[in-house]
């Protein structure tokens, strides 16, 4: 991706599409320029909403009257001047007056452009970036929440707390290995050991916050398996129904899979009808077995389903998974006369015909999301996204490596280059990285106009 | 800024023989050229001003990777040496620094010979004051008493003679050396052609009368039983003297009479830092930076044997002379000392070294070359490593415009240049192990294999050292095959391959030549360097993928001249230090302080 920072870009920053006012944002050296191009106006007053026309450049016929505000660099989104423009919305004002803006010579601006620039001129690093992203595409109450905290700097912070730590220790030991005893006075090895194994539990901890940070901006992933016919889809469907989601029965993520969102006690639910995955009635073919333990393999909770014996179906399956996770229904309880008894309450009985053991099961589903995710309070500060917890992984893995080497005996000059290490994987995190592509990648992933 | 004309035997003349100038000359020598060597003083030549040793933390390796490219600095060093130690044993291999105390009158009486001896060295006695530029490159060097040199080139070693001052207490007079005179001229003729210069400051220690000081008092330190040589010219084994040196202590009596006379310090600067610079030049900025320390270890060394002189060695000082009498009388093995010669701090001019490009030639004058203190560092090794690089290149680009660099990814000297050009000098440069990114990666004993055979290839080492380096990573493959292919069959090695084995702590390759006994035959220093390299390995293997992904971002070069005005997006401090420095790579650019990551970006940009 060429990347031309002397440009200025231009977007629509919202949906395109019917509505009653759009946002076009400018960003760039030349935003005077274009104020004075599309409204005639100059010195416009800084942050200071002002009603305009905007004017065709060729016949100077009005193209929209609009409401526009200038922020003069460095005190803006990107740190450049940036003009925004709220115009009439719908499907031709805002293009019209992209295309006047084209026409001037500013460029379209790419997926996370916006961001990358404030990035690059140091408004944001690069987790306040992630965090916006997320914001954008949060769905619950909850999501948006973590990421405001991040958007704020918390989990930042965190980060730079331990970057200085280990900063601070390697500097300590470079001091001990330029000089000589005589000249300073030498830290011993527990009190180093010591400062190592704080930064490596607090990475710890920050790495056992990812199953709810990925929970939150991911959604909790719960899909019906099943043999056929055992009315998944319908169970799927009065779920559904029941908590009244909109149902749009959009394909899922996984070939043969529907996907549909819900609002649970404040997390975002993904339920998943695997019905699809089997072709025949035959419950152990190949390929539908294949599917459903991949799909299990993603899935942070689990409803098996049966109309005879779940329990014992799914033993047949042999699942390696926690069996906390799973919730075992019994469907069509209304079709079958065999007395059902439930041992230890762990099955379900539900008819969707009747609407009877519904309450229960979402009540259940409740339960179980609540007390897993237990410990969201005021001051957690959350992972968010895959990126950060890979790099935090390597970060752990290496620490352990690196208090195991240097407790059996390893020297100094290996430990100082070991720390050095470590800061370099954390500076990735945060976004102090040298590889222009590796940057370019993750904004890439955002969406046009930010 | 290449010269215009070609000279088959160019003459270099060298102002000053310093360290710096001794290796410039003997390396000019090696390069086909002809050395003017010009010196105030003909007894001075090789003389160390201040520290009865050469070599130590991190200078140690600057002197086996100068030894490794052919130059003398160590070869002396053995010769003279009173005692060997290796410092930093506890600290891991990487730091292991190699140094030697030597005589100093044997120092600069052998280099002086050894100098005398080469072909095509002549030494010239007086002092040069200025000299002369045609078409932008060096055309003659003028002494004071007139004498004009035609030169192909002017290497300037003057140490710390350019407008030299003497601080001791209150008291200022002019020096380039305590009893020697300071040179004048020279300055102003570089400020002619715009050429920057600055002011620094250094401290030198006291030297005490032998027979004031009660050594039954003093704790003594001999030298470490196995000496190892600095150069592979020097004949194993190798059994220098083994003087011991003598160590006291100061005291709260002493901090306190520093203390309460601070304000008489020439040198001190008033500020109290914390984990900060590295560099710890005087007793007094160490009893106020560490105010807690009840101790400070001084080392009494003999300055050459037999001496009458001992250099106190940790009490660098710039105070009056009664109180320094004072401050060290309180200690009692001290307590009828009398002074020598009192410490000193000298100031002398510098030239700001970010004028030069990595060959150590200036900028904006052809064949005109600095090299040593004159550049702001400190210490014998970095004048001498700077020396051996600026008399290479007086001589190879003028032969055929080829430069000799060592960059931060081959060793200690590149480390040493890059950051002269790079970085501004606010206080004298002196390298430490913690200036290289590649510390592990540069030890003193593989600055042979690292180094030698580029330096054999362009002319700078003998045909004989090239051999012996050859000789000695035949030897390390043989050592390095046979402990990768071996498996212990006892039970020590638990069935381990032997260098799997040799990689747990405690374990050593002569535990292993027990059961391989192949390897009892191979010399003592190439099986040092195979079992270092593979208790290294996953470290060493780490910074070459990190040399690997630097390498980008240094060979993208930077034109002459860019206009950095003309790039959009650069923060203005970057701009004006992109400007100032003129860096020719992005690597270099990325070094420079002021400038950010992002500015880098944009410059990769821009480059592309």
């Amino acid at each position: 991706m060429p990347h031309y920072v002397d440009d200025t870009i231009a977007a629509l920053a919202t949906p395109f599409g019917i509505s009653a006012i759009a946002i076009i944002r400018v960003s760039g050296k030349d935003v005077d320029a274009v104020i004075q191009y599309l409204t005639g106006k100059k010195n416009l007053r800084p942050r200071y909403s002002t009603l305009v026309d905007i004017l065709s450049p060729e016949t100077q016929d009005v193209l929209d009257n609009s409401i526009i505000t200038f922020f003069p660099a460095p005190n803006s989104y990107t740190g450049e001047n940036i003009l925004e423009i709220s115009c009439h919305g719908g499907e031709y004002t805002p293009k019209v007056i992209l295309s006047a803006l084209y026409s001037f010579g500013v460029r379209p601006a790419r997926a996370g452009e916006f961001s990358y620039r404030a990035f690059m001129n140091g408004k944001i690093d690069l987790l306040q970036a992630e965090s916006i992203n997320g914001l954008i595409n949060s769905k619950t109450g909850a999501q948006a929440a973590a990421n405001l905290k991040n958007i704020s700097g918390h989990l930042g912070s965190k980060i730079n707390h331990l970057r200085q730590m280990l900063i601070e220790t390697v500097s300590l030991i470079e001091h001990e290995l330029d000089f000589r005893e005589n000249e300073i006075t030498f830290t011993d090895r527990n009190t180093i050991l010591k400062k190592i194994s704080l930064v490596s539990d607090t990475i710890s901890e920050l790495l056992s916050t990812f199953v709810i940070g990925k929970s939150l901006s991911q959604g909790v992933r719960i899909p019906l398996i099943g043999r056929p016919n055992t009315g998944k889809s319908s169970l799927f469907n009065a779920i559904l129904g029941h908590e009244r989601a909109i149902i749009s029965h959009i394909p899922g993520t996984t070939r043969d899979t529907l996907e549909a969102w819900l609002d649970l006690d404040s997390f975002s639910v993904c339920l998943v009808d695997t019905a699809g995955f089997w072709e025949s009635s035959d419950f152990l073919e190949n390929l539908g077995i294949e599917r459903a333990l991949s799909e299990i393999g993603r899935a942070d909770f689990l409803i098996f389903v049966d109309d005879h014996d779940p329990k014992n179906e799914f033993d047949r399956l042999d699942i390696s998974i926690d069996q906390d996770r799973v919730i075992f229904v019994r469907t069509k309880c209304d079709l079958s006369s065999d007395i059902w008894i439930n041992s230890n309450n762990e099955i379900l009985t539900t008819s969707t015909r009747n609407g009877e053991g519904l309450p229960q099961l979402i009540t259940q589903l409740s339960t179980k999301i609540r007390s897993t995710y237990k410990n969201i309070n005021e001051d957690s500060v959350f992972l968010m996204t895959a990126r950060q917890n890979t790099l935090l992984l390597k970060a752990n893995t290496f620490i352990n490596n690196t208090l195991n080497s240097f407790s059996s005996g390893h020297e100094m000059d290996m430990l100082a280059s070991d720390l050095h290490e470590l800061v370099r994987i954390l500076d990735e995190v945060v976004g102090i990285i040298t590889n222009r592509e590796i940057i370019e990648n993750i904004f890439s992933n955002f969406c046009v106009g930010k | 800024m290449n010269p215009i004309r070609k000279s088959r035997f160019p003459t270099i003349v060298i102002a000053g023989a310093g360290h710096a100038g001794l290796e410039a000359a003997f390396a000019v020598s090696r390069m086909g050229g002809r050395a003017l060597l010009v010196t105030m003083d003909t007894s001075a030549i090789g003389r160390a001003s201040c520290n009865p040793a050469i070599g130590g933390l991190a200078k140690g390796h600057l002197v086996k990777e100068i030894d490794a490219l052919g130059g003398m600095m160590g070869r002396i060093a053995d010769l003279a040496c009173l005692q060997f130690k290796i410092l930093n044993r506890s600290k891991g291999r990487a730091v292991w620094s190699p140094r030697v105390q030597i005589d100093k009158v044997r120092y600069a009486y052998l280099a002086s010979q050894f100098i005398s001896q080469q072909n095509n060295i002549k030494i010239l006695s007086g002092e040069i004051v200025d000299f002369t530029v045609s078409n932008n490159v060096v055309s003659h060097a003028i002494m004071r008493n007139g004498t004009t040199l035609n030169c192909d080139g002017l290497i300037i070693t003057s140490g710390t003679f350019l407008n030299g001052l003497i601080h001791i207490g209150n008291k200022k007079y002019r020096a380039g050396r305590f009893g020697e005179k300071p040179s004048h001229g020279l300055s102003e003729a570089l400020l002619s052609v715009g050429f920057k210069l600055g002011r620094l400051k250094t401290g030198t220690p006291p030297r005490i009368k032998k027979n004031t000081v009660n050594w039954a008092e003093t704790e003594i330190a001999a030298g470490d039983d196995s000496p190892q040589p600095f150069s592979v010219y020097t004949p194993t084994p190798f059994k220098p003297r083994n003087i011991p040196c003598h160590i006291v202590n100061t005291n709260r009596v002493c901090h306190d009479i520093l203390q309460n006379n601070i304000g008489l310090s020439a040198m001190y600067s008033g500020r109290i830092l914390g984990v900060g610079p590295r560099y710890c030049p005087s007793i007094e900025d160490k009893i106020v930076r560490f105010r807690d320390r009840e101790h400070h270890q001084l080392f009494l060394e003999p300055e050459w044997i037999n001496s009458d002189q001992i250099y106190v060695n940790g009490f660098s000082t710039s105070m009056p002379e009664l109180v320094q009498i004072e401050a060290l009388r309180s200690i009692p093995a001290l307590n009828n000392v009398k002074l020598i010669r009192p410490g000193y701090a000298i100031e002398y001019d510098y030239c700001v070294p970010s004028q030069l490009k990595a060959t150590l030639e200036s900028k904006p004058i052809g064949g005109l070359y600095f090299a040593g203190q004159i550049n702001g560092t400190s210490g014998y090794e970095e004048a001498a490593a700077q020396g051996l690089i600026a008399g290479i290149n007086s001589v190879s680009c003028r032969t055929d415009n080829h430069e000799f660099t060592i960059s931060r990814q081959e060793g200690y000297i590149g480390v040493l240049i890059d950051d002269l050009i790079t970085k501004e000098i606010t206080e004298p440069y002196r390298i430490f192990t913690s200036s290289a990114e590649f510390r592990l990666s540069f030890r003193p004993d593989n600055a042979d294999l690292r180094l030698t055979q580029k330096g054999f290839l362009f002319g700078c080492v003998s045909d004989f050292q090239n051999k012996l380096v050859k000789s000695r990573i035949a030897s390390i493959e043989e050592i390095k095959t046979i402990v990768k292919n071996k498996t212990g069959t006892t039970a020590n090695f638990n069935n381990k391959r032997a260098d799997e084995f040799l990689k747990q702590n405690g374990v050593s390759i002569y535990d292993i030549s027990t059961v391989l006994i192949e390897l009892q035959g191979f010399k003592d220093q190439d099986l040092f360097t195979v079992e270092t390299d593979i208790k290294y390995s996953g470290y060493l293997e780490r910074e070459q993928i990190r040399m690997d992904q630097l390498k980008g971002i240094e060979s993208m070069r930077i034109p002459h001249n860019l206009d950095y005005h003309q790039i959009g997006n650069l923060s203005s401090e970057a701009r004006e230090k992109l400007s100032l420095i003129q860096p020719t790579s992005l690597g270099q650019a990325s070094r420079i302080a002021g400038v950010s990551p992002s500015d880098i970006f944009v410059l990769s940009v821009y480059l592309r």
